[in-house]
């Protein structure tokens, strides 16, 4: 019986030294922080918070983020270039869309960190709806 | 008895395009199994970008139904997954969830499209890898900068598959642009853009 349970003790070893491993050092290994932020948290970085917009131009047009640069998928390198010249390795891009359900910041985020290769990128919870209710 | 019961020929339907194609598209097979016929009634999508469309039509027992779904693509770059809502109006089978995974990818991509030297940092190459999709046929590639203040290098690491762009500033405060340009066997030719930026 203790040599079934040293054996698998063994195994078990051999399969968690491989594990933590490939999580600390794996060019590709997951991110153990979310990559979603409040609003509250996102304004509590100030002036490094760089806003991105990833909504279509219309709802941008009609209200968005103050400072806010727009960055959607249509016009994406139309509109990268504005976002490149306004990020500096100090900064936090903070991307959102239009609610919660929104996938776009997402996809947005995505590209600005594996396209783009920019660290520091996180999206809005809630998006442009939470933000408009942490006004009121 | 009557019973409900729609069976999908599977919840994840997957496409693939390029950006320029303006849209991919899948379709979503379902078969009622049930006893009574189903209409669906109505679908939701996580995104402008994504729509499902159905015939409105009743699906009889024993008979299959479709949504179209359709993703556009214009401007778009890697893998999606979009959630799929579809509401019917049999009370006992109210709601399914399918997902769409696209991929887009155009047939040169280039990785990173920024590259980014910091105030102090020493100003020493950087690479942009190229790589051609598998399928296409690259028969020229050329890239050119409009900075003086930038020198290019191009070298095949397997030819007509993977390249390297080495990039070197010369100066500080660049802001330039990176144009490669592929030439694809049956395609019209179409440039790519990568950023450099020195501060």
């Amino acid at each position: 019986m203790s040599l079934a349970i040293r054996q698998c003790l063994t195994i078990l070893l051999l399969a968690v030294i491989p594990a933590i491993g490939t999580g600390v050092w794996h060019p590709k290994r997951p991110s153990w922080q979310s990559d979603e932020v409040t609003v509250a948290v996102a304004r509590s970085w100030g002036a490094s918070a760089l806003w991105v917009d990833a909504r279509a131009d219309a709802d941008f047009e009609n209200g968005h983020i103050p400072g806010a640069l727009p960055l959607n998928e249509e016009r994406w390198d139309d509109l990268l270039p504005g976002v490149v010249d306004a990020w500096d390795p100090g900064r936090k891009i903070v991307v959102y869309c239009s609610s919660l359900s929104c996938q776009t910041s997402r996809d947005v985020a995505r590209r600005l960190r594996e396209e783009v290769s920019l660290p520091n990128v996180f999206v809005l919870q809630g998006g442009w709806e939470a933000w408009e209710a942490a006004q009121k | 008895m009557a019973r409900a019961d729609l069976r999908w020929a599977a919840t994840t339907v997957y496409a693939a395009a390029e950006p320029s194609d303006g849209v991919a598209t899948a379709e979503a097979v379902f078969t009622n199994t049930g006893s009574y016929p189903i209409k669906v009634t109505a679908t939701h999508t996580s995104c402008g970008c994504t729509a499902a469309v159905t015939d409105g039509r009743a699906v009889a027992p024993g008979q299959t139904g479709k949504i179209e779904i359709t993703f556009k693509t214009l401007g778009r770059r890697g893998l999606y997954e979009e959630p799929i809502l579809i509401e019917t109006d049999d009370p006992k089978a109210k709601e399914s969830a399918i997902t769409l995974r696209v991929l887009i990818r155009n047939p040169v991509e280039l990785l990173p499209t920024l590259l980014f030297w910091q105030a102090g940092e020493a100003l020493t190459p950087k690479v942009i890898r190229v790589t051609v999709g598998d399928g296409f046929v690259l028969k020229n590639i050329d890239a050119t900068c409009a900075d003086p203040g930038v020198d290019l290098k191009l070298e095949p690491v397997r030819a007509g598959a993977v390249y390297k762009l080495t990039v070197t500033p010369k100066t500080e405060n660049v802001k330039a642009t990176i144009t490669v340009t592929p030439e694809i066997e049956g395609r019209a030719t179409k440039a790519l853009t990568a950023h450099v930026r020195v501060i």
